[in-house]
Parts: C-alpha cells; structure tokens; sequence
C-alpha cells in the first residue's frame, strides 16, 4: 500500500461551491437567478434539495473511486458498503483478515515443517522432480503420499504444509493470494485423490506475475483449515 | 412498548427517549476524578433534550424488524456523541446557554469542558464495540464504519461554518448553506441514526443508500426551523439565547438570503456588522440584522423552503419504505416531516 493511498483525495476547492449556470457566463448566472425567484420558497427548497443531494452523490462516488474501495463504488462517501454482494464485504474482510492471520501462523508453521517442491519450468533442469526439460508441466511427491503437479512456463517453488492426519480427510485449496495487492490470485488449482495418493494441480498462467502466493487448504466437510500451500513463481 | 400508530411523534420521543436515557446512565463513569471530569462529562446528557436521534435509530430500526435491545447501543453511542459535539459547538460558537441552562465551559472553563467533550465522545463509541454480543462482530464493524463517515462528514461540515465565520465570507449561496447543514447537521442527526437503524434491523441487508434523500431533507428541514426558532422561538422552550445565531455571525438560510437581496451598500453593513468580534457586536447591530430579516420576508422564505424540504421527506419516505409493513414505527417516522418544521 503506497502512503498516497492512505491519503484522502485534495479538495479542489476551499471556497464556498458554486452552482454550474452560475458559471458560465454572467448572463447565464443572471438568467438562472431569475428563473430561481419566479419560484416558490418551497418549490425552491425541494429543487435545491436534490441539487446539493446529486452533487453529493457525485463527490462520494469520486472518492470511493479514488480509494479504489471493491463493493464500494455504489456508495455516498466511500467508506460504506451498501452492496451487499460486493466481494469486500465487512463480513468478508473479517473472514479475509482471519485468513491471513491463520495463514500467517501457519506460515511461520511450515518453515519448521513444510515440504517444499522446486518445479523448473521451461528450459530448466528439474533437480527433484520429474519434470521434462523443456515441458511445462512439473511433478514432485514427498514422502507421505502427496504429489504436486505444476503447469508453468516460469521456474516455481511449491511449499505444501498439511497438518498432521490431514491425508484422511476430503480437502480442498483456496484460491492462492499474492503478497502483492495488485497480483491477481492463482485461482487453477485442485486437488484429487487416488486410492491413497494425493494429487495439487496447479497452473500458473503465463501472465502470471512473479511473486508469493498462499493459500490454505481445507477440510471441504466442516471448513477446518488442514494445511497451507504456497507458490512462489519466479521471474523467467 | 406502548406506542401505537395513532401516537404522536411527541409520544413516541418521550417513550424512546425514556428507554435511552435509562440505558444511557449505565455508560456514564461513577468514578474519580467526578468533579474534573465525569460530572461534566455527564452535565448536557442529564440535562434532558428531546432525544430525536436515538429515537430515529430506534424507529427505524424496529421498522426493518430489529427489536429494541438490539438497537439501544447505536441509540445510546449516537446520543453520547451528539452530547459530546454540543460541548465543543458551544465553545466554538461561544455560545452562553444550553438547555436552558450555562453551557458547560461557562460552567466550569474551558480546558475542563473541552476534555469532557474529547471523553464523552471516546465514550460513545464503547456501546457500540459492547454491542458484539448482542449483533455480532461483523455488524460491530459495520456500525464502525457508519460511525467513521458520520464523523467525518460532521466535522467537516463544522469547519465549513466555522471557517466562513472566521474569514467574513458572504458570497454564499442557498446551496452552499444546504451543503454544510447536510455534513454538519444531517449526518449526526438523521443519516447516522437512520443508516444504523437501518442497518442493525435488516441485519445489514437495506441498501443505506436509498434512505440518503428522506434523511437527508428531514435534516435540513429539522436545521432550517431550528435556526428560525433562534430568531422568533420562545425562549423559554428553545432553552438557547434567542438571536445567538446573530451574535455568533452564523452563515444561516436567513442570513443568505438577506445578503442575496440586499443593495450593495446594505451588504457592505452586514459584512461590517458581521465582522465584528462577538463581544464587540453590539445589540443595536443584532436588533438591525433580525428586523432586516423580517422585513424583508427572509425569516418567511426559509419557513417556505424548510416546508418544500420537509415536502420532499415526504415523498421520499413514500418512495423507499411503501413497501415495507405498516407498524406503529413507520407510522412515527412518517408524521417527521411535518412535526419537524411544526415544533416551537
């Protein structure tokens, strides 16, 4: 998050706001101001009402854009969420936030006890797996009966860290998030099992940018979380 | 409770009212330092006041279903906050008495004051972070959020009056005056209690957006008439300093519109009167500015324009909420409108 990011927008003006007609040309402004006063106070205070309720609208909506808020771009003032389906629901942020915590202690886990796959891609030596020099697909099983299968033409390293018991359950891998917030998510993932072996499929696009992404995988019976996975693409 | 939809919007503030003011009392600290700080702090809470905001939060609230309980610590926070603004206003506006009373700094100087406003205002938020065993986590966050741009948008409303005053600005225009009373008034006073009702009885389901105009027009109307009642009310119920508004060279609709009307020559007497420090304003210059005002049918034209406000409530509250159950509630918010630009 760069620091202009946490910075709201500069206001374009200190001085009290003016109305467009009252702008353009001093007959215009003349022109507007006697349309005005042929109205009644009441008719006056209605339209002007929704005039300074519009324009508000509009300033909200500015600023919602400018803090790039997901889910918010419908909203006054940028910092509600009306949308309720949007996908940056407080509701959501709070599951998202206890990810990452979740995530975050795991990774600290899984330094200690992960198992870590290096898969080459085009043009590399695969030093443990089983790669084909020159392919795009990469395989690489540890030694307790899972196997990572990586589609990637840029070389990755895949850091898998199942909780104990967790090849007994039924299990499947979120989509892996980017440290970096501009990054989009490594989505084409799956997870199969055959007889007691099991299998992460992961495709890493070509456009793909460098960088880490973590993911949790999960018990898809009751949600416990049963391990993370982790993908660093490197640059080509 | 014990409202129904024949009751009068006077009825209903005193039941809602009641509730709150029960309730608010257990968030107010029985500690050391009382006479420094939590006596002050509790002074302008105590004093009474026509709990329209809690009511408004609890009405519409209750309107989209919720029940009152779950809705008291939005009531409660939303009540101590607008207590805790009324300390600094006053200060700010320099202002000599509310609720019929000394304001707080006169009372007890103004270093004191100003903390008990910084305290009461912190305090306000701990309902609504208690209220996660009530409404959950998510919905604490919610109310945050709400709390947040309320606080912003009143704020910088407050420094769009304050800055006017402190620069002489009189090139002002109707729509600027409606700009600064929709963030220094509506968002404390209408939108944030409507938006957290709202919010807390669909259980985060109502598009807030759409209550934005009804709460929006019933807040400018509710200012409108209260700035005419500073200039013609009955002192005695207004419980403020008839004409302080005057005194204070507030930027009100009146004052607008006078200085819209007037020859230049007159307008460069406001802009003198109003020049002046509050202490230096003299009361012959006040009693110029007030029949100036009457006379030449400002005092008027802002009733018609609160009325064409309060109107617009109207076909709003039709609009948005026509769909939803009649209830002795919706029938309360309704009867708004008119009770807000009738009250004396």
């Amino acid at each position: 998050m760069t620091e202009q990011a946490w910075q709201r927008p500069t206001l374009e003006r200190t001085k009290p706001h003016r109305q467009l007609a009252a702008n353009i040309s001093l007959t215009g402004s003349r022109k507007f101001q006697k349309a005005s006063q042929t109205m009644s106070g009441a008719a006056k205070g209605a339209q002007l009402g929704y005039e300074v309720s519009e324009e508000q609208m509009k300033e909200g909506k500015a600023q919602a854009r400018f803090h790039d808020i997901p889910g918010a771009a419908s909203d006054l003032f940028g910092a509600g969420f009306s949308d309720f389906t949007g996908p940056m629901r407080p509701e959501n942020f709070l599951a998202l936030s206890e990810r990452l915590m979740k995530d975050a202690l795991l990774w600290v886990e899984f330094v200690a006890r992960s198992v870590q796959w290096q898969m080459p891609g085009k043009n590399s030596e695969d030093p443990e797996g089983s790669a084909t020099p020159g392919s795009t697909k990469s395989t690489a099983q540890d030694s307790d009966g899972f196997i990572a299968e990586v589609s990637s033409l840029r070389p990755v390293e895949v850091t898998f860290q199942p909780q104990p018991g967790a090849e007994s359950k039924s299990l499947g891998v979120r989509d892996l998030q980017a440290i970096e917030p501009d990054s989009p998510a490594i989505t084409d993932i799956k997870v199969t099992r055959e007889a007691n072996q099991w299998r992460l499929k992961i495709h890493v696009d070509e456009s793909q940018p460098p960088g880490l992404y973590t993911g949790i995988v999960y018990d898809v019976e009751d949600g416990a979380i049963r391990g993370s996975l982790a993908v660093a693409v490197k640059g080509s | 409770m014990s409202i129904t939809s024949d009751s009068t919007v006077a009825e209903v503030l005193e039941e809602y009212g009641k509730v709150t003011r029960s309730h608010l009392t257990n968030w107010l600290p029985q500690g050391e330092p009382q006479d420094y700080l939590y006596g002050p702090l509790a002074d302008y809470p105590l004093r009474g006041g026509r709990m329209f905001r809690p009511s408004l939060c609890i009405a519409t609230g209750r309107m989209f279903g919720a029940d009152t309980d779950e809705l008291l610590p939005a009531a409660v926070s939303i009540e101590l906050l607008h207590n805790a603004l009324l300390i600094h206003d006053d200060i700010e506006d320099e202002s000599e008495e509310r609720r019929g009373q000394p304001t707080l700094h006169k009372q007890i100087g103004m270093p004191l004051a100003l903390n008990a406003g910084d305290s009461l205002a912190f305090l306000s938020l701990r309902p609504l972070l208690k209220a996660n065993s009530v409404t959950g986590s998510a919905m604490v966050l919610r109310t945050l959020e709400e709390f947040d741009q309320m606080a912003q948008q009143t704020a910088e409303g407050q420094a769009l009056d304050l800055g006017w005053r402190r620069d002489n600005h009189i090139e002002l225009r109707e729509e600027d005056y409606l700009t600064m009373v929709l963030k220094k008034t509506c968002w404390l006073t209408t939108l944030f209690p409507i938006r957290l009702g709202a919010l807390i009885g669909s259980g985060g389901r109502a598009n807030l957006d759409s209550l934005f105009n009804f709460a929006f027009f019933l807040g400018a109307a509710f200012q409108i008439q209260d700035d005419v009642l500073n200039l013609v009310g009955d002192h005695e119920r207004y419980g403020k300093e008839l004409a302080g508004d005057l005194l204070e060279g507030k930027r009100t609709l009146m004052l607008v519109n006078l200085l819209e009307i007037s020859s230049p020559e007159e307008r460069i007497k406001i802009k003198s009167i109003l020049d002046a420090p509050r202490e230096t304003r003299s009361k012959d210059a006040v009693r110029w500015l007030q029949n100036a005002m009457t006379e030449r049918g400002c005092i008027q034209y802002a009733k018609e324009l609160a009325h064409g406000l309060a109107g617009a409530a109207s076909h709003e509250f039709e609009k948005v909420f026509s769909e939803l159950p009649n209830s002795p509630d919706k029938a309360f918010l309704s009867k708004l409108p008119a009770w807000v630009i009738e009250r004396s």
